[in-house]
């Protein structure tokens, strides 16, 4: 038996979104019997990766239990909503932050099916990217002033794990 | 092909394998089992104990009883696999003109494995005598010598109510949550979490959100601490003097509980020894045992000490801010003002970003953190602070253009904090931490909503009266001018 097949478009020339911007997705169920479709859940969310637990928040949700809705549950519908101030997408070094837009279908007997369209909100560089790109605008410059000591010697935390040049150096 | 059953399953997030309903029965299964040992527990503490004696207490009528007989019954209880007693009395009394012969103590005729203690309550009856006895009324066969004084029975209480309390909630929570998925619970917990988060904001779903109609004075920054906290103090030369974090102090309070502890223990053990050797019953392993103790005691002792030095002994080190909280590429003004009389061999600020995770490892929490940032924006060396005038030096420093803004998660957060470390003569290395919040990045409405909050506040004009200065600029850190 075929697995059902959820679709995620976002409407956008772009993944990358900025605060502020309307989000739309629209998202439709397949390659599954109309009668089998439960209820579908669509999400805007945010979720964290990395070392720590995973922290969740829905900025946007909506359920769709077929109950006054004429339009059958397996077929095209859209989410939209105005994406909030924060948390921006981040790639750090131990704690990473994804939006995605998540729609959840439940089918008969307990079943469900769930996909993710990722994308990004904000423009936060990784730390490791401006890091390659700090090391090459200091190799360019030569020293810097005294006042402004990246990578001072002398840590105030202890860094676990951490990757030496990383932590020995300012990496936004 | 089928997969083998693994002994070892991956539980975190999206890597966990496994079946989730499994999961969900066996938690469900869990729950019911702790519901149901507290629930048999709670029916074998009041119907044994409680109900008897509350009963005994004030349901049970006075009469005058005559120990005709006494005894101490013998039974053997396999879990302890020795014997236990309990002293009886044969009890005569007359109810509703009928003569009764009852075998009775107390409401529970509890049994001890102490037959010394039975035998003294034997002695305080005596054969032959009369003695107050109190029956119920309705069942005259239940009576007793001896009420009151059972309040030691409430405390059993203490051990089923948490596993029915556990129990319950697990239950409740597992079938609350059968069939729901993460997000559908998540999305009403988000708007009960960013309440306090939003106190000067607010945040609606999407079909309700409308930023022209939402308060002009309201940022809405979900994750975002709040920085109420760190503006409610002003400073003396610039706008707000930072509060310091309190982690030193927990981490005093920390040694001295140690410290306390280990020496209790210590005296403890030191006592018990002269006791033995006092009765020429010495415990060489005991003896022995004070040593150790001692050595851990003495280094605590140590560690409270220099933790009092480092907290105490130094001057209070205050920090002053122009503006907060901050956006992603503005350069501010900084104050470090150091008291106490002092020959400082050097000092100096520095701006961190520190990465904060926490993650369950079996029954243990762990932390871990990164650092991402680190500027250092004033250094000053070899220089003495009077008693009368404390140190003061003004610097200016910038937020990285691509600064990630503050976050605060359960298990998750991005810290910015100003770092004051220095060195005295003839103390160690100090280090104070003034946390900050630093913004996402100026969005057109958050800066629109931001102008509204300073025109609201007349937060403008006392940022112009500390000559603070926030230009915008991407640049790195200037040197600033002393004070």
């Amino acid at each position: 038996m075929n697995e059902p097949l959820v679709s995620i478009a976002l409407k956008a020339y772009t993944r990358i979104f900025a605060p502020g911007d309307e989000l739309i997705a629209d998202f439709q169920i397949d390659a599954v019997a109309p009668h089998e479709v439960e209820a579908v859940e669509a999400s805007v969310l945010w979720y964290t990766e990395g070392k720590g637990d995973e922290d969740l928040g829905v900025h946007c949700f909506k359920r769709f239990d077929g109950v006054r809705d004429p339009v059958p549950l397996h077929e095209l519908r859209s989410i939209s909503t105005t994406l909030p101030e924060s948390p921006l997408s981040y790639d750090g070094r131990i704690v990473k932050i994804r939006w995605c837009v998540r729609v959840r279908a439940f089918l008969s007997r307990g079943r469900y099916v769930v996909a993710d369209q990722w994308f990004q909100l904000g423009n936060v560089p990784s730390p490791r990217q401006v890091f390659e790109e700090e090391s090459a605008g200091d190799a360019a410059a030569g020293d810097r002033p005294d006042e402004v000591q990246r990578g001072a010697k002398g840590d105030v935390r202890a860094t676990k794990d951490a990757d030496a040049r990383a932590s020995a150096a300012a990496i936004f | 092909m089928a997969r083998k059953s693994r002994f070892f399953l991956k539980k975190r997030g999206n890597r966990r394998t496994g079946s989730a309903d499994a999961a969900r029965f066996g938690e469900a299964a869990m729950s019911f089992a702790l519901l149901a040992v507290g629930a048999a527990g709670l029916w074998a503490v009041l119907s044994w104990w409680i109900v008897p004696h509350w009963q005994a207490d004030y349901d049970f009528v006075e009469t005058v009883g005559t120990i005709v007989d006494a005894r101490i019954e013998e039974t053997q209880v396999a879990a302890l696999d020795k014997p236990v007693y309990r002293a009886r009395f044969e009890v005569e009394y007359e109810f509703d003109g009928v003569k009764r012969r009852v075998w009775t103590l107390s409401a529970s005729n509890d049994y001890s494995a102490d037959r010394a203690d039975e035998e003294r309550v034997l002695e305080r009856f005596a054969i032959g005598e009369q003695y107050p006895a109190w029956f119920a009324p309705r069942d005259p066969e239940r009576v007793v010598l001896q009420r009151g004084g059972n309040w030691w029975i409430w405390l059993l209480l203490v051990i089923p109510v948490p596993f029915i309390t556990i129990g319950a909630r697990g239950l409740v929570y597992t079938v609350m949550n059968w069939r729901t998925s993460s997000e559908r619970r998540a999305a009403p917990a988000r708007s009960k979490q960013s309440e306090p988060r939003i106190a000067a904001g607010h945040e609606q779903d999407a079909e309700s959100r409308d930023d022209d109609a939402a308060p002009a004075a309201q940022i809405a920054l979900p994750t975002v601490p709040l920085a109420e906290n760190l503006t409610n103090s002003p400073g003396t030369h610039l706008a707000y003097r930072l509060p310091m974090s309190s982690e030193s102090s927990w981490r005093l309070f920390g040694a001295v509980l140690f410290c306390v502890l280990s020496a209790g223990v210590t005296a403890a053990c030191i006592w018990l020894a002269i006791a033995a050797h006092v009765r020429a019953d010495a415990d060489w392993l005991l003896d022995l045992s004070i040593l150790p103790l001692g050595g851990v005691t003495a280094w605590s002792a140590v560690l409270v000490a220099r933790q009092w030095t480092v907290s105490n002994a130094v001057g209070p080190t205050m920090v002053e801010i122009a503006d907060h909280p901050l956006f992603p590429g503005e350069t501010c003004e900084l104050m470090v003002l150091q008291s106490g009389r002092l020959a400082v061999n050097w000092l100096e600020a520095t701006l961190f970003c520190t990465e904060q995770a926490s993650y369950q490892q079996g029954t243990d929490i762990r932390s871990e953190s990164a650092v991402v940032w680190r500027e250092r924006v004033l250094r000053c060396e070899r220089f003495r602070i009077d008693d009368d005038q404390p140190f003061q030096r003004k610097c200016l420093f910038t937020v990285p253009g691509s600064a990630m803004h503050s976050l605060c998660c359960p298990s998750n957060e991005i810290r910015w904090s100003i770092v004051v470390r220095g060195e005295a003569e003839g103390w160690p290395i100090f280090e104070r931490s003034f946390p900050i919040v630093v913004y996402p990045p100026r969005t057109p409405a958050l800066v629109e909503r931001r102008a509204a909050r300073g025109r609201l506040n007349g937060h403008a004009v006392a940022a112009g009266s500390s000559t603070a200065l926030r230009t915008g600029t991407n640049g790195s850190a200037a040197k600033g001018d002393a004070a």
